[in-house]
């Protein structure tokens, strides 16, 4: 077989064979879609899990509020630091599916092969990055504000002893690392969850350019 | 306009089977992904100006979907038992008949998805303008990488 015999082999293969047509109803219910039942199963996982997530986020910030602005209550350090790592799990939990979902709706058919894998690859890191910022402003601003609260709990930095003061809270440091570290960890999952799909771009793109 | 493309896509159903083959050949979900070209056809006809054939757009669309499918696997939740569609769609049988057609698409198949691309543009006889429009390679190269995706195919056939 050589080179010459590959456009004779596809033309006798698909000669006279008449493939299957959709009726004008069906193809008006399918253009009437979303997406095919497979995709808009994935997809509705997802949202749900998207939806679960937040409403229970939402609950416990509800809850977070009545108990400490209404209520008044005044908690220990130790008591607020498992308080304050369910919040962010169910945070990051919300936002992690959310962000996998705008990259699975995201596309560009309209354009070149080329061309559509850039402008994807653009979105997909402009996703990422805007994701960490989120996180950066949130979790780093958190950690300033404990910080200011327990400084003025104890009546400013004046008071402030490492025998008196940081050694007795080793749990709030331990939360003020994991707080500054969230943002960071949460880059890292990104890029391992991304992986397969920016090497995948990036094959393309490569086998795309003249070379 | 609905009417006017459900006309254009009966005449050019064939491609689509052909996209479909080449990109799922074993796929248990072939049917949905068939489905899924045509709705993503669909939402991005207002954006087919006629600067081009249909049959050129469709392509671009068709394998930027197609493509689009495969890379976003490593991120979607994985179904089972969900190949059965539900659609009213006329069912086609797989038309892979002949042998060297049978080896020709298990041939493609181990080719990348943008090389499966480019060599179904080859063989339906679109010329290098038309390639290098649709998949966004130079006019110049595009006949450098046909003719490197011929040689591989041509070892892959010969050699198994």
């Amino acid at each position: 077989m050589d080179k010459n015999d590959l456009k004779s082999i596809w033309r006798d293969a698909h000669y006279n064979k008449s493939d299957s047509h959709f009726s004008k109803e069906s193809l008006e219910k399918t253009m009437a879609l979303k997406h095919s039942r497979v995709i808009s199963k994935s997809l509705l996982d997802i949202k749900i899990k998207v939806l679960l997530y937040t409403l229970i986020f939402l609950i416990y910030v509800g809850l977070m509020i009545y108990a400490f602005v209404y209520l008044r209550l005044n908690l220990s350090v130790n008591s607020l630091v498992p308080l304050v790592l369910a919040g962010i799990f169910l945070l990051i939990s919300a936002t992690t599916e959310f962000v996998r979902l705008l990259v699975l709706t995201k596309t560009a058919d309209n354009l070149s092969l080329k061309d559509s894998s850039l402008v994807f690859c653009k979105k997909l890191k402009r996703i990422k990055t805007t994701d960490f910022i989120i996180y950066l402003v949130i979790f780093y601003l958190s950690a300033i504000l404990i910080i200011f609260n327990y400084l003025a709990d104890i009546g400013g930095v004046k008071n402030l002893s490492w025998y008196n003061e940081i050694v007795p809270v080793p749990l709030l440091g331990i939360l003020i690392l994991m707080l500054l570290s969230v943002p960071w960890f949460i880059k890292y999952l990104n890029n391992r969850r991304y992986k397969k799909l920016f090497s995948d771009l990036n094959e393309s793109v490569h086998q795309l350019s003249d070379q | 306009m609905e009417k006017e493309f459900i006309e254009l896509i009966n005449s050019h159903q064939g491609i689509l089977h052909k996209i479909c083959n080449v990109y799922f050949l074993r796929d248990p979900y072939k049917e949905d992904y068939y489905q899924e070209m045509l709705i993503r056809l669909w939402k991005s006809y207002p954006g087919f100006k006629n600067q081009s054939a249909f049959s050129t757009w469709l392509y671009r669309v068709a394998l930027n979907t197609a493509i689009d499918i495969i890379r976003k696997q490593s991120i979607l939740p994985k179904h089972t038992g969900l190949s059965i569609t539900e659609y009213n769609i006329a069912e086609h049988k797989s038309n892979i008949e002949s042998e060297n057609k049978d080896k020709l698409y298990l041939a493609i198949n181990l080719l990348s998805d943008i090389e499966k691309a480019i060599i179904i543009l080859y063989l339906e006889e679109f010329n290098y303008r038309e390639i290098a429009e649709i998949t966004g390679i130079s006019e110049n190269y595009t006949g450098v990488k046909i003719n490197r995706i011929k040689t591989q195919l041509i070892k892959i056939l010969n050699h198994g």
